[in-house]
């Protein structure tokens, strides 16, 4: 044997993944799951990346370009062997592209719980200046993350934490203080921001100062700026808002504090004095924890979001959902294209089997098994995975 | 040996081609096109463009191929113009992108116009021999000219080439299997340690069309707007002086698959060493044992020719021993009392694995050598075109390379990506000949290849219809284009180019849509209130064709029709000025010589005030009404002649002077 130093290296980042890939041992989503799984910090990213590792997103992904491949074989053969295939072949495949499409479909709108688990749900803290959002922060990060000072506008940037809340993994974002009478240009660009934190969080936690009042007011403002979010449709504004009503040590305590304002849950803290912190934050891990694992049901649609529970493999990336999209669009063209009472008005075959073809094509990305070629050099270079 | 040497560098012929199929037909052309000077040997110039089975040209994905060949200024799209007896474009409702143009072809006719075209002056440098090549001639392992077995007139029996083109091992009509020379060529490929394989084809009985009954069997006449397949023929001269025929369709019965299994049941079925024969174009015998439970498949009729007494039944080739074969024919509606004129039969043949070849179609192990057709595992005249076409441009490029002082390589110095590598290499994006050529070198085929548009992953964008637009840009940069193609190619794109423009540009309404019952073409848009669109995105909206869209066979009419229209707009002003001209109610209308007396008597009793009126009364006929307006504008002209007169006929004596001086000219 040679054990010739000049015949021997060390693999490169992530080579024998990159091997295993190449040789068909793994698929693209496997390999992703393998990367997920090595940069996992929170229990339920570990369980999502292993069952990604394991193949249950290939197996689905997989079953669903095989059937687009056999409705395009059907497809496929009216054309090029018409005077033997006739059209009723082709006829044949739209119920078929149709229950596809549905279950794609239904996959979709599973309220990005995957990408959350994977990424972390992002958590919003806005409010009026000096209401305490980055003592709340500080408090849930038990670390002083953020600067906090008396002086309101102290926070003029937004300020992100990453947290790991009883296994959830958790980007918590601090926000500058939203008020109107200023001119300060640094401080109307930072409230810009507050506003886009909070429309794009998954979560938005208002922090009032309740000696000040104008709780409600508040309250409305932030529905109003999450108005139309996507993170939204499912489960609609409401749930995913959560109000403190901060400073309750200056207020008298004959004061009857609100416990809801429009279904709004709203917890009366002290959060100089570490006063009714855990309740708040066990209600933020309740909620997230039925957002990101689908049980339950928050939303009107009980029965979907428990059947979207547990064994059904998520959407874990963007780039799964982008091409997932694109397969769905492909397949709904198709759908239009093939059916209505007029087949003078009907798609000619060959530019509806295109979109057959495309839809495959988009799933096949998915999983690398075709055109992977421009997608991997990014999985491989991004992480490093596999030795 | 020595003198043989020196003399290889200045070879008697750039290209020399070995073989006179449809492969070498179109590779001893191109090269001849693009520039090099070329022998075509052949065992038999009488066999050139020949049809060595089914009758017919072109076909789903075939189409394709024949129109590419023709933006490359190819022979079969012109000789099968030339040659056809039917039309069909197949797949015509399934999307332009794969429909597919066909035409039956007359044997004799097609084989004419082949060699009409090869003796054409574009391919003035090709010299057709016959003659056998039995082995190449190597030099430092290149391939540096064939060894013939006899020497042709005026040429050396030691053919020295720049380039040889090997296109043999043709099987040819009558069962032959190959040729000696092809089987010494084989070996040679084999003693060179080129990867050989077994393929099977095979091919129906010939019927004698006098014994077929048509009557009660479907008819399939010649489509009435032929599509033709080179863009240099003129759609509308198709079918001027032209012979058509039908071709026709039955099936075959239980009966004949009863008849069939038994033979193959008593072991009637002749043995073959290789499996390896098309899925594509499956024998009678695979077909039953497949798909026994079918109760029949198609059997096309298709005439040989005008003056052929032979019909081709293609979808049942056969290799049963010739009473089976005439059980079987009778057993199929409308042949009852068909009579065999020569028995179906199968054979082997060798083929080289195409991944010993380069993109270029050139031997890895033997360079120099390129190898085109059947001998690559393709089946079909198109496909085997096709690669003729690419091995002789590249044949040409690779001479050209290895003398550039001679030549100035084309290496790096083109716009064409395709031509960057010193060879045409036409990519799956680029055309069907391309995704040919990839799938054969790249992958190999394990059973003949044939063309099919599903192998095309960009099918929707490699169209028959825009093939010229794709490829002869091409073909006119590497040279094999001539330059009545190009002319013609730049004036079709211009016209192009200006209907596009006024596609693009025009808007219609929602209510000029509608007009024309195409309201619908807004539906699902988000604009609200004065919609309008451009012609050219109402042609996305599913159902709407360029014939629905009225505009456009308005903008085709006025073109058209210009010189008509222009004649007619003349008039047509001019009825608008005399209109207006005024008519005294107390005219005489006697005075209008040649008006009929029934025009007389309304006109009198009407007494109109001006032409206008006299030509809305019911019953006056238009001769009437030009007669008067004669009268009318003749004494108009009178009293203005009485002020200007004399200047006026000044004028026109000077114009007549001019015009009869330019009339001289």
């Amino acid at each position: 044997m040679h054990s010739d130093a000049s015949t021997v290296r060390p693999a490169e980042r992530g080579e024998f993944t990159r091997r295993a890939f190449e040789n068909g041992r793994m698929d693209l989503t496997s390999v992703e799951g393998l990367a997920d799984l090595i940069s996992a910090e929170t229990a339920l990213q570990r369980k999502q990346a292993l069952r990604q590792l394991g193949g249950e997103m290939r197996d689905l992904l997989e079953g669903w370009r095989a059937e687009i491949k056999s409705c395009l074989a059907h497809a496929e053969a009216v054309i090029d062997f018409g005077d033997d295939v006739d059209d009723d072949a082709f006829e044949a495949i739209v119920p078929r592209v149709s229950d596809l499409l549905m279950k794609m479909k239904g996959h979709l709108n599973d309220g990005h719980r995957g990408e959350i688990v994977r990424g972390g749900a992002r958590v919003a803290i806005v409010g009026q200046p000096n209401a305490g959002k980055s003592t709340l922060l500080n408090a849930l990060a038990q670390r002083p993350a953020a600067i906090v000072s008396p002086q309101a506008g102290t926070t003029r940037d937004v300020v992100e934490v990453h947290l790991d809340l009883n296994g959830l993994a958790v980007v918590v974002s601090d926000t500058a203080g939203l008020r109107q009478d200023t001119a300060d240009p640094i401080e109307i660009e930072g409230m810009k921001r507050a506003r886009q934190a909070a429309s794009n969080a998954d979560i938005t936690i208002l922090v009032h100062d309740a000696s000040q009042g104008g709780m409600e007011t508040a309250i409305e403002s932030i529905s109003m700026d999450r108005r139309g979010s996507e993170n939204d449709m499912e489960t609609g504004t409401h749930a995913n808002i959560i109000c403190v009503a901060n400073k309750i040590d200056l207020i008298p305590d004959s004061f009857e504090s609100k416990t809801t304002v429009r279904d709004i849950p709203i917890f009366s803290t002290s959060l100089v004095n570490n006063d009714g912190l855990s309740e708040l934050t066990t209600h933020l891990e309740n909620l997230l924890k039925v957002r990101l694992e689908g049980s339950g049901g928050v939303g009107k649609d009980g029965e979907r979001s428990s059947k979207a529970q547990g064994s059904i493999p998520v959407i874990t990336r963007a780039r799964h959902r982008h091409h997932m999209t694109l397969a769905v669009e492909a397949l709904s063209v198709f759908m239009e294209g093939r059916t209505g009472d007029n087949p003078s008005l009907y798609l000619p075959m060959d530019i509806a089997t295109e979109e057959l073809r495309i839809a495959a094509k988009e799933i096949g990305s998915i999983t690398g098994i075709i055109h992977v070629e421009e997608v991997l050099d990014v999985v491989f270079s991004e992480f490093c995975i596999g030795k | 040996m020595r003198a043989h040497t020196t003399r290889a560098f200045s070879p008697l012929y750039d290209v020399v081609v070995i073989g006179g199929g449809h492969a070498g037909c179109e590779a001893a052309a191109a090269a001849a096109r693009t520039g090099a000077s070329v022998a075509l040997l052949t065992h038999n110039i009488a066999s050139i463009g020949a049809m060595s089975c089914n009758p017919s040209i072109g076909g789903i994905g075939k189409g394709h191929l024949v129109r590419e060949i023709d933006a490359l200024d190819g022979v079969m799209p012109r000789a099968a113009d030339d040659a056809a007896i039917q039309f069909r474009t197949l797949n015509a409702s399934r999307g332009i992108a794969v429909r597919g143009p066909r035409a039956q072809c007359d044997r004799n006719l097609y084989a004419k116009a082949v060699r009409h075209i090869l003796r054409s002056s574009q391919h003035r440098s090709l010299t057709i021999t016959e003659g056998s090549a039995e082995k190449f001639t190597l030099s430092d392992g290149r391939v540096t000219g064939v060894q013939l077995a006899s020497s042709p007139k005026g040429i050396p029996a030691d053919l020295r080439a720049g380039a040889v083109m090997f296109m043999g091992s043709k099987t040819e009509m009558g069962g032959r299997r190959g040729d000696i020379s092809a089987v010494g060529i084989a070996d040679a490929l084999r003693l060179n340690g080129l990867k050989l394989g077994r393929m099977k084809t095979g091919t129906p009985p010939r019927i004698y069309a006098d014994s077929i009954n048509f009557e009660g069997i479907k008819e399939e006449p010649s489509d009435a707007n032929p599509v033709p397949f080179s863009f240099l023929t003129e759609p509308s001269s198709m079918l001027v002086g032209r012979k058509l025929v039908s071709c026709f369709q039955t099936r075959t019965s239980i009966a004949t698959h009863d008849i069939i299994r038994e033979a193959m049941a008593a072991g009637l079925s002749p043995e073959y060493h290789s499996d390896n024969a098309p899925r594509y174009c499956p024998s009678l015998e695979a077909k039953v044992s497949r798909f026994g439970d079918r109760d029949g498949h198609v059997v096309w009729l298709e005439p040989e020719g005008l003056d052929s007494n032979l019909i081709y039944p293609a979808g049942i080739s056969m290799s049963l021993p010739e009473q089976v074969q005439q059980r079987v024919i009778n057993s199929i509606p409308g042949m009852k009392k068909g009579k065999i004129a020569i028995p179906g039969y199968a054979v082997e043949y060798d083929y080289v694995d195409p991944t010993e070849l380069r993109p270029n179609l050139e031997c890895h192990r033997l360079p120099g050598l390129f190898l085109a057709g059947q001998i690559n595992g393709t089946t079909g005249y198109e496909e085997a075109a096709a690669q003729g076409v690419l091995a002789g441009i590249n044949a040409t490029m690779h001479v050209w390379d290895s003398h550039p002082d001679q030549h100035g390589a084309l290496h790096g110095m083109s716009n064409f990506d395709c031509l960057t590598d010193g060879y045409l290499r036409l990519g799956r994006g680029d055309a069907y000949i391309g995704v040919l050529l990839d799938d054969l070198t790249r992958l190999g085929t394990a059973e003949p290849y044939r063309m099919l548009t599903s192998r095309a992953e960009f099918r929707i964008s490699l169209r028959p219809d825009n093939a010229d637009r794709r490829l002869t840009p091409i073909g006119r940069e590497v040279g094999c284009v001539t330059r009545e193609r190009w002319e013609s190619y730049k004036k079709k794109q211009r016209i192009v180019e200006d209907a596009r423009n006024v596609l693009r540009k025009t808007k219609a309404s929602r209510v000029d849509f509608g007009r024309v019952g195409l309201e619908r073409v807004f539906d699902g848009c988000k604009r609200r209130g004065n919609e309008s669109m451009y012609l050219g995105d109402a042609l996305l909206r599913s159902g709407v064709s360029l014939q629905a869209v009225e505009w456009v066979a308005h903008l085709e009419a006025e073109l058209q029709y210009k010189p008509h229209i222009e004649r007619q707009r003349v008039e047509v002003d001019k009825l608008r000025r005399d209109e207006g001209l005024k008519v005294s109610k107390e005219f005489d209308y006697r005075r209008v010589r040649g008006l009929s007396l029934e025009d007389f008597e309304k006109l009198s009793k009407e007494k109109p005030q001006s032409l206008g009126e006299a030509g809305r009364i019911s019953g006056v006929t238009p001769a009437g009404i030009l007669l008067l307006r004669a009268h009318v504008r003749r004494q108009l002209g009178k009293r203005k002649g009485k002020r200007k007169g004399k200047e006026e006929r000044e004028v026109m004596q000077m114009k007549d002077e001019k015009l009869l001086w330019l009339g001289h000219v």
